[in-house]
């Protein structure tokens, strides 16, 4: 009885996380790519650096917040995990800067890569940490 | 330029992953051991 509600714990905190900060994370992403569907060709692009760099934010800042709400955790294992959060929205920052630049100073298709690389290891290193609070709460 | 720049994107990232994987591993164990606790054989 007690591992069935907890597994149903368990399966609550992944699902909060899938709502509300990886959906809404996404929504830069799925409306470009509707506009871009809707608009005629050469006008938008379907995918900006901007919107994954929004993405990764999203997904780092929720981090930051949730392992601020977690009383009964190792600290150590806290400062680490806000500390890389804090390092990735340092490149996160770093990349938004060198997409602002514009012009032909920096390669799109590079930064594209870039982005697309961090908000994914953003994206895993979240997962992580919440499936380690899902399992611990 | 732009190789340093995706090379070194790329390394941050393993670096986050693999610390992401070793902090699973690092619960894992702990859900083990808090098991052991709370039933001992």
């Amino acid at each position: 009885m007690q591992n069935r509600h907890r597994g149903q714990e368990m399966q609550t905190v992944k699902s909060k996380w899938l709502a509300y900060t990886v959906l809404i994370g996404l929504f830069p992403i799925f409306s470009r790519f509707l506009v871009w569907l809707v608009t005629k060709e050469g006008s938008i692009e379907p995918f900006a650096p901007h919107d994954f760099i929004a993405f990764g934010l999203v997904l780092l800042i929720s981090n930051i917040n949730e392992i601020e709400h977690i009383v009964d955790a190792d600290r150590s294992w806290k400062t680490s995990q806000n500390g890389m959060s804090a390092c990735l929205i340092a490149v996160h920052g770093v990349l938004l800067c060198l997409t602002l630049i514009g012009g032909d100073a920096v390669d799109r298709q590079a930064i594209m890569y870039c982005v697309a690389i961090i908000a994914l290891a953003s994206l895993g290193l979240s997962y992580m940490l919440f499936t380690r609070i899902s399992k611990m709460s | 330029m732009t190789e340093i720049l995706v090379a070194s994107t790329v390394v941050i990232a393993l670096v986050a992953l693999g610390f992401g994987a070793w902090s699973l591993v690092q619960t894992h164990k702990e859900v083990q051991r808090q098991k052991e606790r709370d039933h001992p054989e």
